[in-house]
Parts: C-alpha cells; structure tokens; sequence
C-alpha cells in the first residue's frame, strides 16, 4: 500500500531505526537503551538524557535464537533475541526490563549473557497493580532503577530532570492522543497502519523530534484530501502486532483500523504521569493507572470494560483479535474479550499470528470477515 | 560402575501414596462433610487458611491435574477435560495443569464421577503468568470470592539471599490477605496456630533436606520416582503433622537403607539428573532407566526448596551439602510471615530466572555425583520450561551429557514414547553404557 508523503516519515522511521540510532548517538554523543516492554519508565530515561528504543523483531523466522529460547515460546520473543544475536542492535549501550512476561524475560536473560552491554537491568514491576501495597512498591523499584542509571551515566539524576523528562514524554503520549482523537469520526483522518507507524516511530525516535513531526503531522492531517474513504470500521486487540503489512491487507482489502488495544499501539501511551513534588509516585501511579496488559489483570478485571468503552467510544463495527501464537497472557483473556463484545453486539474476528505473516490466509480470512460485516451477517 | 547391590521396597513409600489418596477421598467428600474447602494453585497461601479453619481442605490445582490424568484415566476423563477447555476458546499451548484442572471443572467431574469439588474460596499466589489467570477464571466459573497474593520475584542479581523489598511487599501482602479473610468469612486468624504451622513446613523442609543430602551416597538409596508421593507431601502438605512425621521417617529408612546397603536399583552403572517434573502418565520412563543401570537420583527442583533452610553465604551463593539450619524453625507470627515469604520467593525465583537454574542443577549434580542430565521441557509448563537451552548447553559445557525430550506433562496427546526411547537410548550411549537393558 502506498503512503500518503504526510505520514511516510514515520514509516521511514519505523524502517531505518537502527540508523536513525546510530545517526542519534554520533550527532548527540548520548547512551542509547534498548527496552523490551511498555512497563519501562521513559521518564527516568530521558531524564537521564539516555535514549530508549524499543527493541523490536525483523519480521522473519528466529532461527538462531533456537538455541536459546525453545520454540514453545512467543515469536515476539524469539524474533528480538534473533536481531540482539544477528547484531543488529550493536549500537546499543544496554538493555532493560521490567518484570514482565516468563517469554520476553528470556529474552532479555540470553541477551545479557550472550551480548554483554556495559549495562543491563531488571528491574521489578508489580503484577497485581490494583493492590494496596503495589504503589509503594514501585516506587521502591523505580528508585533502585534510578540509582543503577546514575551509577552507569555517571551523574546525578534530578528532580528537575525527571521533570524534564516527564514533559517531553507525556507531550508525546498526550499528541498520540490526539492523533488517536482523529480517528473517531467517520471516515476517520488517517489509517490503521499510518496511526501504527506513528506510534512505533514514537518508540524508537528522540521524543522531542517526534514531538515536532506529530505537530506537523496533526496539523497536515485536518488539511489532507488523500486519507481513508468510508470503510468497515475495525480494532484490533492483542499483544505486540509490530509487522504494518497486516495493516495493508486489512485495510487493502475495505476496512479501516480506528482504534486498537496492543502493546505497540495505545496501551504504551494512553495516560500521562501527572507531574507533581513526588516524581516518582506520579511515575508509579502511572503504571498502576495505565491501560492493563492482561498479565496485570490479575485480581478484579479491568481490561474487559476498558476494551469495551474503547470500541463503543470508537465506534466500531468490529473486532480482530490479534493471537500471537503461545502468548499466554493473552491467550487466558481473549476467550473473555470475544465473549464481552459479542454479548455487545460487536462482531470478532479471530486471527493467530507469527513473526512472519501468512499473507495469503490472512488477506482471505479478513475479507471474508469484512464482507460479513458489510452484508451485516455477524 | 557395575555392582550388584541389595534392592528392598522402601517402607514408608505406601505410607506416603495412602496419605496421597487418603486427601483426595477427603477432597471429594469435603462438601458433602461440611469441610471449608479452598481451591488455587499448590503454592497458593493455604497456610493462612489452616490457621482459621479447623477442617480446613486445600485443592492445589496441579496435583488435582496429575489426580485427574492418572486416576480419570478409565473413563477418558482426561481427554475429554483439555477438550472441554479448548472448546471454550483456549488454546492448547497453555499450562497443562491448568487445562486439565479446568477442565475438570468445566465438566463437573472428577476422577470416579463425582462432581468437582466446589471451594468456598480460590486463593493464589501469582508466581508465574498462569497462576492468578488460572485462578482468576476459576472463581469466576464458580462463583466464589478470589484473592491472589503476588509472589514477589524482582531481583537485579542472580544471589539466592532473599531480596528484602520482595520480601516485604509480600509480608505486607500476607497481612492484607490476613484481615480479607477475616472480613470475608468472619472468622478470626489464630497467629499460634500459624506460626505452628509454619514451624511444621519449616520442619518439612529440613527434613527434605537431609533426605536429599543422603541421596549424595552412592549407591543412592532411592530415586527420582520413589521420591514423588514425598515431593508432593512437602510441596503440598508441609504444614501438617504427619508430613513431618512421614519425613521423619522417610529420612530414618533413608539412613538405615545406607546403613544396610539397600538400593532401589541393583545395579547403578550411571547416575542422572532428571529436570523438571515427568509426564505423569509416562512414568515407566524411570523403568526403561533403571532395566539400563541407570539412577536417576534426583533433579534441580528437589534442590530449590533447601535454600530456606539452609545458610545463605554473603555471596548470595548455597551449598546443598550444607548443615541444615533447624534453629531458623519459626517462633512467632513476625519469622513465620517471613519464613512463608522467603520460601515462595525462593521457589520462584529458581523458576523464572535461568541463571538460578543453571546454579542450582550445577550444585545439584555436583552434590548427588551425576553424570548427565535428562531435561524434560514440558510443553505444558512454561515456568518449568523457562531457559532450559541455556541450562542445558552451560551443563555441557561443564562435560555432562545431557538430552532434552518434549512432553506435556498431562495431555498425552502431546507424547510419543517411541521418539523420547530413542532419544534416550542415545543418551544411555552417550553415558557410555551399552543401548538396551542391561
């Protein structure tokens, strides 16, 4: 699918991420972190002028991490360790992880080991955020993070630099915002893929360079002639969907992505940590407050109601639920999340996935869903 | 290493499969006797229930799995539990024990026919990304209240010293959980009866301990499977009497089968490790072993739970050789809480960090004189299974011969004896013994 020259740039971005890296690191003499779940406090980071980036997969079969993590585990997690092994990350000046899933923490374990960075940390993330004592906790946690940084960069990280840091953050997090505002009416202004392309651009770019291109970009958008015509109005929901080819099948094929709930889209930006006197707790309250992934809804659920206003919200007309194969978290949940939607009246469409895309069943599984919604027979 | 030695039923061993058996009958009547039964995970905070409630029954998800896989067998009960989950939506590649366990629920059925037996609670510690779900989905299918402690697994470094802010967030949650329970049921929490209890598990531990540390003598003087019924009655029961008791005693047949040169196999050519926990409807594996000469004395999961009972050097680093520290048994609330904390914290870490598992198989094979290393990765238990590439190549890098097979530990669909035979005759070569029985 072609890209409108509005959002190209950060398809562009998205793509060539490791030299925009490299580019970064030569042109600011700064450290460059890779991170491998949403959980990790950014504020921290830009606070500490380090850059972070999402390490993600390449898109193709994870041959040689076999040898480290057995194939029963998620491809996500197989697919990072395979591009840290096939360096494509030997810019980085150190990985970090919060606690979070047993796949993706193998992930970072085998890293560590087997390319050793100047610095790596684990850092704990409460599972059960609803809890009394969660909040505290963390706030235990992110201090020791804090300390570990300032050990490895040498300085003091102050208050005043994790203010920094939550600004330029949360101006991020509040433009994707409204970029996400952009796409409730009908036609939306911009596709699936140009809102996913945008968001994963924001994991891997200097945010305040980001932040300036969103402005344009938002700016561009309510002028645009060339954005989405009506379509079925679709979200996905599921866990790390990071191959934008899935976006051109489905929208090659007559829908239009309006919302999702995924780790590489609105579950990393959705709220804001509220700057106050206590940095730290703002940052903790955050996570506690943030949209779940289901292995932090644990206790009473949240997760489904959420999806649900958000699909209400968004008004769509249906949903895929996007399966990565043997991702428990979200396997325990998707069973429910069908249920809560369909008893709404808000078709589902099932799709398990891998790192490399079954093109051909899923363009025909899509269409056939797309072509039920549009006869109006689910 | 080919000597013929005395071989002689261990004693105690029907002691332990009658207790085993004995809880399940106690399970299935429960309701109808008018037990407080609890449901959640082996590990789930039970201990804190039993100090409540006098008769007091805890269903720990995973044995109830193995229960219905061995016991439901006739009636395909089995097959038809994983059925009944997939039929709903889940998928196949999720925990195995939770399948069958939910499985059985979903159908109303247990082992004999009865139906499943309804808790008045479910309660779990969340030491793995099954736990809470698993438990989560239970009480909602079954309409009763749900509490999930979290297991407090958040350590930078690979030390076995308990991380103190780990330990802290769950002594906090314990008490949290504490006043819930008193809430919910209306019923007051006796801190004598736990710390007793506690003192009880603490005991247990120990005494595992030294059986293990007696599994060092060569020839050992049992096995990896005569020590299953034991491991489940530590793992699951520790804090009762008669497990202290049945280790007690287990630990003094132990001693008196060295004394007296009694050996489960009469002839031990090799001595193996076995990693992670057997298909449980595959346990003639340990036959087609031991008709080789081979023991398989033990595994790294026997060995996790002594760390708690043993002297943590400043390192962070134990040795299972080690005296056993019985004067840490707990004396009042404050050191059982912890104690509670310490050992759940020390278990899961071993589970999710393979740094700790490559550790703890090395200390493992180093006390009990193994040869080689038989890793099951359980295709059903991701906790289990976690780094076991990495463990496996570090233990041949030290020279050990190692094979891997594929199981799920209850959906026998999932099993092909012929392939992991092979595989094994291969590892018996590679031990250098003959293929075959010997």
């Amino acid at each position: 699918m072609e890209h409108s020259s509005l959002t190209q740039p950060f398809f562009d971005l998205v793509e060539e991420r490791h030299q925009y890296a490299r580019e970064w690191k030569a042109r600011t003499g700064g450290k460059v972190l890779g991170y491998f779940c949403t959980y990790v406090p950014e504020e921290l980071l830009y606070g500490a002028d380090i850059l972070p980036v999402r390490i993600m997969g390449g898109l193709e079969p994870a041959d040689v991490s076999e040898a480290h993590i057995a194939s029963m585990y998620c491809p996500f997690s197989r697919d990072c360790l395979s591009e840290g092994l096939l360096g494509r990350y030997d810019y980085l000046d150190g990985i970090t992880i919060t606690k979070s899933c047993m796949h993706i923490m193998q992930t970072f374990r085998s890293w560590a080991q087997h390319i050793p960075l100047e610095f790596s940390y684990f850092m704990g993330m409460p599972s059960l955020v609803g809890g009394r004592l969660a909040p505290k906790y963390l706030v235990t946690e992110l201090e020791g993070l804090k300390k570990a940084l300032e050990g490895w960069i040498g300085r003091e990280i102050t208050d005043a630099d994790i203010d920094r840091g939550m600004e330029i953050v949360n101006a991020n997090r509040g433009l994707l915002r409204d970029m996400y505002e952009l796409r409730k009416p009908d036609p939306p202004l911009l596709w699936g893929g140009e809102a996913a392309a945008v968001v994963m651009s924001s994991m891997v770019t200097d945010k305040r360079e980001h932040n300036s291109r969103l402005q344009s970009l938002l700016a561009g958008l309510a002028q645009r002639q060339d954005g989405p015509k009506r379509g079925s109005r679709l979200m996905i929901v599921g866990s790390e969907i990071q191959d934008l080819e899935l976006y051109d099948i489905i929208e090659g094929g007559g829908g239009v992505v309006v919302m999702d709930e995924h780790c590489f889209g609105s579950r990393y930006f959705w709220n804001q940590s509220r700057p106050g006197q206590d940095r730290m707790g703002a940052i903790a309250d955050r996570f506690i407050e943030r949209p779940r992934c289901p292995l932090k809804d644990v206790n009473e659920r949240v997760r489904l109601g959420y999806i649900l206003n958000l699909a209400q919200e968004w008004k769509v007309d249906g949903v895929l639920l996007e399966h990565q194969k043997f991702c428990a978290p979200h396997e325990y949940d998707l069973p429910h999340i069908k249920r809560v939607l369909e008893e709404n009246n808000i078709p589902t469409f099932l799709m398990e996935m891998d790192m490399t895309l079954h093109r051909g069943a899923i363009t025909t599984r899509t269409e056939a869903f797309l072509e039920m919604l549009e006869l109006d027979l689910v | 290493m080919a000597i013929a030695y005395r071989t002689e039923r261990l004693a105690v061993y029907d002691k332990a499969k009658e207790i085993r058996l004995k809880h399940y009958r106690d399970v299935l009547a429960a309701n109808e006797e008018g037990r407080f039964l609890s449901v959640g995970n082996m590990h789930a905070p039970k201990e804190f229930l039993a100090a409540m409630f006098p008769d007091f029954i805890h269903v720990g998800g995973e044995p109830w799995a193995v229960f219905v896989t061995r016991e439901g067998e006739e009636s395909g009960l089995p097959t038809r539990a994983v059925e009944a989950v997939e039929k709903r939506g889940y998928t196949r590649d999720m925990c195995g024990f939770m399948r069958m366990s939910w499985g059985s629920m979903f159908l109303d059925e247990s082992p004999g026919g009865k139906p499943f037996p309804k808790p008045r609670v479910v309660i779990a510690t969340n030491q793995c990304d099954y736990k809470g779900k698993w438990s989560q989905v239970m009480s909602e299918h079954l309409g009763v209240p749900y509490y999930c402690v979290e297991a407090g697994n958040f350590q930078a470094d690979a030390s076995w010293k308990p991380h103190e802010p780990s330990i802290e967030y769950m002594v906090g949650q314990f008490h949290d959980f504490i006043a819930w329970l008193e809430k919910t049921f209306e019923q007051s929490f006796d801190p004598a009866k736990f710390t007793e209890i506690m003192a009880n598990t603490y005991r247990s531990r120990c005494l595992w301990a030294e059986v293990i540390q007696l599994q060092a003598h060569a020839p050992a003087p049992l096995e990896f499977k005569l020590l299953l019924p034991f491991f489940l009655s530590m793992e699951y029961w520790a804090y009762k009497q008669e497990i202290v008791d049945l280790l007690t005693e287990l630990r003094d047949e132990t001693k008196d089968r060295i004394a007296k040169g009694i050996t489960p196999l009469p002839e031990e050519k090799c001595r193996v490790i076995h990693e992670g926990l057997p298909p449980w409807y595959a346990l003639h594996m340990f036959r087609f072993l031991r008709e080789r000469g081979i023991a398989v004395v033990a595994g790294s999961n026997h060995v996790m739970f002594m760390p708690s009972v043993l002297n943590i050097a400043d390192d962070g680093s134990f040795d299972p050789q080690s005296p056993v520290n019985w004067e840490g048994t707990p004396r009042n609330l404050d050191e059982a809480i912890r104690f509670r904390a310490v050992m759940q914290w020390q278990s899961d870490i071993w589970g999710v960090d393979p740094r700790r598992k490559t550790y703890c198989l090395r200390q493992t094979l180093k006390m009990l004189k193994g040869q080689g290393v038989i890793f099951e990765q359980d295709r059903g238990c991701e906790f289990f299974s976690v780094g076991i590439p990495e463990v496996k190549r570090a233990i041949q890098q030290d020279g050990y011969a190692a094979m891997q097979y594929e199981a799920n530990r209850v959906d026998q669909r999932e099993w092909s004896w012929p392939h992991v035979s092979d595989a094994m005759e291969t590892f018996v070569e590679a031990l250098g013994l003959p293929r075959g029985k010997s």
